[in-house]
């Protein structure tokens, strides 16, 4: 697989837009299929089976459902025929490679995931709905759909596209732009930055941490450890995400944003809107509107209005779905039972909060809280980030048993004795310099986040500060990436490469 | 307007190469392991007996002592850390500029423990390309830099800043240090007395180590502490494959263990004998003899205990003793006399009382 940070990749992409801007400028489009193609036999030339699975199943299930557009109860029929037998094709698909290992120990292929499959697969089911609900009309040109199936940037981690946002944009032309690309260029880089001198660094400690339980930390250290988990995850994600947007920018392509300041979140149900943005859009929109709009479900909300409270017929249809929905989730990130209970965790938190949202309402109102303050804002803030983070010890420690003892050493032995002693022995191999990159590092995303935050286009303000000033920051940020990266060896791949 | 469109988005990336190039005279050492071996071996006419490996090589073996001894024109391209993979490149450049007529693989018991040293193989490449110079040089960066196991890697990239893997730390003292070595062009004298690590390179490539194992720490210091107790799968190939080169040249190989002293086989007692059966096993398979002087008897060699740098590696005055104690045994090899008497089976040295002395 080519690496972003390598030699290989930066030859492939300067070719690439060099190629898109000259020789293929009217016929684009073919350039970014040959360099997706390129791009992904590079993941392993057996992988392009299951892409060209998807893609023609879902090509050709999109043609056959405009095909029969009539309003009859057979043609109704025949549609949804077409759009089950194509969704189960590619989810029995995935779900074997994806769980066989896990589930089936004689069944299994032994088959490596293949590059992109949950995020192209989620991407080309998205657009069949969308035909299935004559949303837009189906693409004619099978190439010009594969190139929205396989479309290089999004491959490694997302994010999970739209048909009618990104396809249209890969039909047009796009002229080269100097300040596009130079504000291109800040995304990549602010990208590298957060991999390498955030989440790479922390990788290790995280590891030493949650790898060794049994080794008896304290709560406080394993308090430590989950914080820094939620740093280096939200900058490994994140950071790759702005480096495959950034490459696409080049190409004038805007992909999906998948995060908006997701800690300053006053909700886990807001969270989750504001993280994986992409993937929470999909959920929503292909499984949670679906399921409450069931006739089950409208039929259960009519029950609840009737014998329960109007509020209740309205939250408890949704709490059911937002349930299923996380557990879905849960299901994605793989099937082990601490993701499973991850996922259950979050969507029953969600559900609890909007079923208990009157009584929280009346507890402020009689304290005489004013909800509109900045303080009440901020406790909203580290409340959510509290939930957050003790979802993680489910989704970090593979162990459910583990992830408990964890939690309950957290709570009933914090020990805050111990912490300098277990952290300093935890980063004794790590250099002050490093440490201090990537707390520096650390400081500047949250600088960054409450700028965006505000609604301030830093990118904007950024290209538009005095020369000096500007390349001062540009040569502060490569200095910084290229000692962080040199620093820290064998972190390896993106987090979210493995879903 | 046309070319200014052109130039202006250049001077960024022309300032970033600027300071690369400033940071690397400032930081990368001025006499690296590395470069040194290799400015020394392009000033070398004729060699034909080599010596690879990693740094218990290039303590080990004194090319002086051989080439008086035995008459031949011997070169020591032992670098800190090298993996069998850069022996093996080491070994192919080597072949292909000389007639080399034998080749002894300094092994340090542990070559095949380690996985790959990203920061020594880049500065081996690195320095090898530098001082091939021109074209050839060119051609080694881009071989390496587009081989298959390099061009999706990370470090294909760091390749380019030899300051952040080959460089001095950052106080102002040792960049001073660092400047004035670059400028006075004036290596260090070498002090067979000294006792303060130095980066020591003689003439030849031998590059020795001065001062001696402090035995109170062998608890703590040993090889069962800093190495992984199986074997690699990379270095095992490579290993395999510099065995294979050999016998497609048909250059006589060599395979000699260092010695260690007995408390440090001793730390690796449970693996040891099986680490050596594979190791003797793949010789075997090429053709190529193994001598493990760790298990060497008194009469083949028996170090004084000075003669030891650390765990694993001699000092200059061990070397002088270990290099004429090679150079004897391949003096009787000559003879056609028997060897293997001269050397303990894994067994018998765990189980024999006078190890202690060693």
């Amino acid at each position: 697989m080519i690496n972003f940070y390598s030699i290989h990749f930066i030859i492939f992409l300067t070719i690439s837009v060099l190629c898109y801007y000259t020789v293929f400028r009217k016929k684009q489009w073919i350039c970014l299929l040959a360099a997706s193609v390129y791009f992904y036999y590079q993941s392993g030339a057996e992988n392009f089976v299951f892409l060209l699975l998807t893609g023609l199943s879902t090509w050709t299930g999109a043609y056959f459902l405009e095909y029969f557009s009539g309003k009859t109860n057979r043609i109704k029929k025949i549609r949804r025929v077409i759009l089950w037998s194509v969704i189960l094709f590619n989810f029995g698909m995935l779900s074997y490679i994806k769980y066989a290992d896990e589930i089936f120990e004689n069944f299994s292929l032994g088959l490596l995931l293949p590059l992109g499959i949950s995020f192209y697969m989620f991407q080309s089911v998205g657009y069949l709905i969308d035909i299935y609900n004559q949303k837009y009309k189906a693409e004619k040109n099978f190439a010009k759909y594969m190139l929205f199936v396989s479309y290089f940037p999004q491959m490694i981690q997302g994010p999970i596209n739209r048909y009618d946002i990104l396809g249209n944009q890969m039909a047009q032309e796009h002229r080269w732009n100097g300040e596009a690309a130079v504000k291109a260029g800040y995304r990549i880089a602010y990208g590298l930055l957060k991999k390498f001198a955030v989440a790479n660094v922390y990788a290790g400690i995280v590891a030493d941490i949650f790898d060794n339980l049994n080794q008896g930390y304290a709560g406080a250290t394993i308090l430590f450890g989950i914080l820094l988990y939620s740093f280096q995850q939200y900058a490994d994600f994140s950071g790759g995400i702005d480096m495959v947007l950034g490459v696409s920018e080049l190409f004038g392509i805007q992909m999906a944003e998948n995060f908006r300041q997701p800690y300053f979140s006053v909700s886990l149900g807001e969270f989750w809107r504001r993280w994986h943005i992409s993937l929470g859009k999909w959920m929503r929109d292909y499984v949670f509107y679906p399921f409450a709009l069931t006739k089950p479900m409208k039929k259960f909300g009519k029950w609840a209005n009737k014998n329960l409270s109007k509020h209740m017929g309205r939250v408890l249809p949704a709490a059911i779905g937002n349930i299923l929905v996380f557990f879905i989730v849960g299901l994605w990130h793989g099937a082990q039972w601490h993701y499973i209970i991850w996922g259950l965790y979050n969507g029953v938190i969600i559900a609890l909060s909007d079923i208990m949202a009157p009584v929280f309402h009346q507890v402020t109102d009689k304290l005489k809280i004013n909800v509109h303050s900045f303080a009440y804002h901020l406790f909203q803030i580290a409340r959510t980030f509290l939930i957050v983070n003790i979802g993680w010890y489910f989704d970090r420690i593979t162990d459910v048993k583990m992830a408990l003892y964890a939690l309950q050493r957290t709570v009933c032995e914090f020990n805050v004795q111990e912490l300098k002693r277990e952290v300093y022995i935890l980063i004794e191999s790590y250099s002050d310099d490093l440490i201090l990159m990537s707390m520096a590092a650390c400081g500047l995303m949250l600088f960054i986040s409450i700028l965006k935050e505000r609604g301030t286009d830093v990118r904007n303000v950024l290209y538009h500060l005095p020369l000096p000033i500007r390349w001062m920051i540009y040569l502060l940020t490569i200095g910084f990436i290229v000692i962080a990266n040199g620093s820290t060896a064998g972190a390896g791949g993106f987090m979210y490469a493995n879903f | 307007m046309r070319i200014s469109k052109i130039i202006k988005p250049l001077c960024f990336p022309a300032v970033v190469c600027i300071l690369n190039v400033a940071l690397s005279f400032l930081l990368e050492y001025a006499y690296g392991a590395s470069e040194t071996m290799w400015k020394q071996y392009y000033a070398e006419e004729d060699i034909d007996l080599v010596f690879v490996g990693a740094s218990v090589c290039s303590a080990s073996f004194a090319p002086d002592v051989f080439d008086e001894r035995m008459g031949v024109h011997s070169f020591n391209l032992g670098t800190p850390a090298q993996h069998t993979e850069q022996s093996l490149r080491a070994l192919e450049t080597v072949l292909e500029e000389h007639d080399i007529e034998m080749v002894i693989y300094g092994m340090g018991y542990f070559a095949l423990q380690q996985g790959e040293n990203a920061d020594a193989e880049l500065t081996f490449v690195r320095a090898l390309s530098r001082c091939q110079g021109g074209l050839k040089g060119l051609e080694t960066s881009l071989h390496y830099l587009l081989s298959e196991n390099v061009r999706d890697n990370e470090k294909s990239v760091k390749y380019f800043f030899p300051w952040i893997y080959n460089g001095v730390d950052g106080s102002p003292e040792a960049i001073v240090r660092n400047l004035a070595d670059k400028l006075e062009a004036d290596e260090v004298k070498f002090d067979e007395t000294s006792t303060e690590h130095k980066n020591w390179r003689l003439e030849k490539g031998f590059r020795p180590f001065t001062g001696a194992v402090d035995y109170g720490s062998a608890a703590e210091e040993n090889s069962a502490r800093y190495y992984y107790p199986y074997f690699d799968e990379q270095a095992t190939y490579y290993f395999e494959e510099l065995l294979k080169l050999c016998t497609e040249k048909q250059v006589e190989l060599i395979v000699i263990n260092t010695p260690h002293p007995a408390y440090d086989v001793l730390s690796c007692r449970d693996t040891y004998g099986e680490n050596y059966k594979q190791v003797e096993a793949l010789c075997q398979k090429y053709g190529a003899e193994y001598y493990d002087f760790s298990l060497a008897k008194p009469e083949i060699f028996q170090p004084e205990k000075d003669e030891y740098y650390d765990f694993e590696h001699l000092n200059y005055k061990g070397a002088q003793a270990f290099s004429n104690a090679v150079c004897d045994l391949l003096e009787r090899r000559e003879r056609g006399e028997t060897l293997e008497n001269g050397f303990y089976s894994v067994e018998e040295f765990m189980r024999n009382g006078d190890y202690y002395e060693k």
